[in-house]
């Protein structure tokens, strides 16, 4: 693991793409390698082994939880710290996604204080785990 | 009809009435018979009375003879003045003497019979002095009989011709010659002498029966009828008579024969060696049967009985026909009650068969008693199949193989979460396949039959839409807050000078954006909340919380935002447990609302507290702020949705006008009950109370 923090965002708004690699990377300080679908997030992180996976929920073609049931599936992902960024509001959605073995649900839209602490706490995690 | 009803008391009254007549009749019998009785009695009585002074008196008449033929036998000579005095004393003494003589036999010439002349006679001058007594045979017979037997002869009297009854009795008074004493012309000397009494029977029976005997009068008088029998001819009547006062005098002339049927008394006279037969007969017969006393009683006594039995008859008919009509109308209320509930059962068997619904009885075994085609449609099994099978046949797995242990815990402690509640489960049809159900169950409590009612709702469709609308605010939601996600990210970037210095301007636009695009954030939560709220579809994760702990996590959470407003939050809060049962993130966003809206209406630099006490079980927090109080007229409105005190006032345009409504419903979906006190112009408390969880709770200073 780096010393920098490195980031995997994959979310289909590249609006959003921007704005969440500004907070990481002018309030966090974290390395931020953001792409806009499932599949090239399950390529990128197969390639570069990010510290943790920031995932969109709604996304054209693959969606959140897919990518999450594939990521899982890639060798050296099994316990990749991934957190869910998502505009859904309904707690029945938030459960489902909980069972997915997320580490962390964000609900859109958040500051960015809270997202910068949240990938921080994630990190921190898996730094702690054996 | 009425002959119909009046039939038994025609019939009892004809009846009764025959019974009268019948006993009357009776009554009558008996008491001619008793009165024939008597009458025989008393006539018995009479009959005797009369031949007992019968015979005394003929027997004392022809007495004469004995007397005077004792008093004669003794004397020397029968003189005639002597004769004439002794004879005068019975003549006198007894009226039906009709004459007394003296006979004295005269020897003729030999061979000649002997006369038997009359000496004396009295009376005298009735020719009887020349009489002689043997010119008639069958006097001469008696003398000569009574000379030679010395005892008295009876032969039939001197007027034999004209009166049958006249007698006459010879006696001898002296058998031999008595010796002269000298020549005396006036005195006769006889040898031999008889002395003749004549008498008339009829003239002595009347003489009897003018005695007015004991008890002839009390049988109306007698018939009296002699008869002679001395004859050796037929027995013919010597006399007849009847008392004068029998009307229907003289009596009938009868034979002996026919004076000897019928009620009668015989007694047989002796006279001079004779007798005559007396026959006695009543003169009036016994009055034929007739109306007695007691058959006059016993019609009486009959007719009231009849009448009265009659009447009571009558009376029971009348009562009887009032009874009749009485269960009629009774019989014809309970048929019409019967109509009406037959008619509320079809009503109901109506909306039963008919509802959508499925409606199910259950008996304590959890099998099922009765079924409408609704469960049958909804489950696809035929009801007469379902009709004794467990209902755990409706259920999909796990809660079929568990059925019979929820009914074996019900009937152990009778708790259960279904019934008395309205759930949501979800059913089996018989292809397999599942589907939501809400299901009502009741206890019924009828003792025999069903134990519980089920009421089965398919809420497919229902499922469906909520699933629909759920999509929609789901999508409607991230299509929102997608934007508003770059956008006030952007923003904050741009505010916390990520991006580069702004003009003072310019960072205030920034401001005013960034608080717009977060007041559209509440209220998109907002109007979630409240579409949750509406369709009950608000869902709280309850679990123990201690309220110290909440408290100071709505604190910490709206510090930021107190210190925006320049106003102090402070705590006043419980020592100790102070643990509630609820929802943590909707308490907290009750307390968030309260908190937020006590710093929007306070003034710079005023104080907000937060404090917690707890009473009777319960937790009450209150947040109090030294703000201008609600007016008046708002009140009423606090607590409903998009309500504002002054929509033109400027702390308050960051609300939505939802938060007081929506804590209003958090907190009543705890169980607990929020309220305000304000008093204007300063200061409004907002207070909720929830159950307390355990443990005292005391207040606290504050800090």
């Amino acid at each position: 693991m780096s010393p920098v923090p490195r980031v995997l965002h994959v979310d289909d708004d590249p609006a959003i793409r921007e704005v969440v690699r500004l907070m990481l990377e002018g309030i966090g300080g974290m390395e931020v390698d953001s792409v806009e679908g499932g599949p090239a997030a399950l390529a990128r992180a197969s390639q570069q082994r990010p510290d943790v996976v920031l995932l969109d929920v709604m996304m054209p073609g693959m969606d959140g939880p897919q990518t999450l049931r594939e990521l899982r599936t890639l060798e050296g992902c099994a316990d990749l710290p991934v957190i869910f960024l998502t505009a859904k509001v309904m707690r029945r959605e938030m459960g489902q996604l909980q069972q997915l073995g997320a580490a962390r649900i964000i609900q859109k839209p958040f500051r960015a204080r809270e997202l910068v602490e949240a990938v921080r706490a994630a990190v921190e995690e898996l730094r702690r785990a054996p | 009809m009425a002959l119909t009803r009046h039939a038994p008391t025609i019939l009892l009254s004809g009846l009764g009435l025959l019974a009268t007549v019948g006993s009357v009749r009776l009554a009558n019998r008996y008491e001619y018979g008793r009165d024939r009785a008597r009458h025989q009695v008393a006539f018995a009585d009479a009959a005797s009375s009369v031949m007992l002074a019968l015979e005394r008196e003929v027997t004392a008449q022809l007495g004469v003879v004995e007397a005077m033929s004792a008093f004669f036998r003794g004397s020397e000579r029968v003189e005639a003045e002597e004769f004439r005095t002794f004879a005068a004393v019975f003549l006198e003494r007894f009226p039906g003497l009709e004459a007394v003589l003296w006979l004295e036999p005269t020897p003729e010439e030999a061979g000649a019979p002997t006369r038997y002349g009359v000496r004396f006679a009295e009376p005298a001058g009735a020719g009887l002095a020349a009489l002689d007594f043997g010119s008639r045979a069958t006097w001469r017979a008696a003398a000569e009989e009574a000379q030679r037997t010395g005892s008295s002869v009876s032969v039939e009297g001197l007027e034999a011709a004209e009166r049958p009854l006249s007698r006459v009795v010879v006696r001898r008074a002296r058998e031999k010659e008595v010796p002269g004493q000298g020549a005396r012309e006036e005195v006769a000397v006889a040898r031999a002498g008889l002395v003749v009494a004549s008498t008339h029977l009829d003239d002595v029976a009347a003489l009897v029966l003018d005695e007015r005997l004991p008890g002839v009068q009390a049988v109306g008088g007698v018939d009296l009828y002699l008869f002679t029998d001395w004859s050796q001819g037929p027995v013919a009547p010597l006399h007849v008579h009847q008392v004068d006062q029998h009307p229907s005098s003289p009596a009938p002339a009868l034979t002996a024969a026919g004076a000897q049927e019928g009620v009668h008394a015989v007694h047989r006279i002796p006279i001079g060696g004779a007798s005559v037969l007396a026959v006695v007969r009543p003169a009036a017969p016994l009055a034929a049967p007739g109306w007695s006393t007691l058959g006059v009683f016993v019609l009486l006594a009959g007719v009231a009985l009849t009448g009265a039995s009659a009447v009571a008859v009558a009376t029971l008919v009348s009562r009887t026909d009032s009874v009749t009509r009485l269960v009629d109308a009774r019989t014809a209320m309970l048929r019409s009650a019967t109509w009406e509930l037959e008619a509320r059962e079809r009503h109901l068997r109506a909306i039963v068969e008919n509802t959508v619904d499925g409606i199910l009885t259950i008996d304590d075994q959890g099998r099922i008693c009765t079924a409408n085609p609704a469960v049958e449609r909804m489950f696809g099994f035929p009801v007469e199949d379902l009709v004794g099978q467990p209902v755990s046949v409706l259920m999909p797995e796990p809660h079929r193989g568990r059925h019979e242990g929820y009914v074996q815990r019900y009937r152990a402690d009778r708790a259960s979460r279904v019934v008395g509640g309205l759930n949501e489960v979800e059913g089996q049809r018989a292809d397999g396949t599942r589907f939501p159900l809400e299901l009502s169950v009741s206890a019924l409590g009828l003792g025999d039959g069903p134990a519980f009612l089920g009421v089965l709702r398919d809420i497919s469709e229902r499922k469906a839409v909520e699933r629909m609308k759920d999509e929609f605010v789901s999508t409607v939601s991230h299509e929102l807050r997608t934007p508003l996600t770059s956008m006030l990210g952007s923003l904050e970037l741009l505010r916390d000078g990520l991006l580069g210095p702004l003009s003072e301007t310019a960072s205030r636009m920034v401001d005013v954006a960034y608080d717009s695009g977060e007041r559209l954030v509440r209220l998109i939560n907002d109007i979630l909340d409240m579409e949750r709220i509406s369709t009950g579809g608000l869902r709280l994760r309850m679990e123990v919380l201690d309220g110290t702990e909440l408290l100071e996590a709505a604190a910490q959470a709206n510090r930021g935002f107190a210190d925006l407003h320049g106003v102090l939050l402070a705590r006043e809060l419980a020592t100790g447990p102070a643990l509630v049962l609820g929802d943590r993130d909707r308490l907290l966003q009750v307390l968030t609302n309260l908190i937020g809206n006590a710093v929007k209406f306070s003034p710079p630099g005023g104080r907000v507290l937060l404090s917690m006490v707890r009473t009777d079980g319960h937790i009450v927090v209150h947040v109090t702020d030294q703000g201008p109080g609600i007016p008046e007229d708002f009140r009423a409105r606090v607590f409903q949705p998009f309500s504002q005190a002054d929509a033109t006032d400027r702390r308050g345009s960051g609300g939505t006008g939802l938060g007081l409504s929506i804590a209003k419903a958090i907190v009543e979906a705890h169980g607990g009950s929020i309220w305000f006190e304000s008093a204007a112009p300063r200061g409004t408390t907002f207070s909720f109370r929830l159950l307390s969880a355990e443990g005292p709770v005391t207040a606290g200073a504050p800090t």
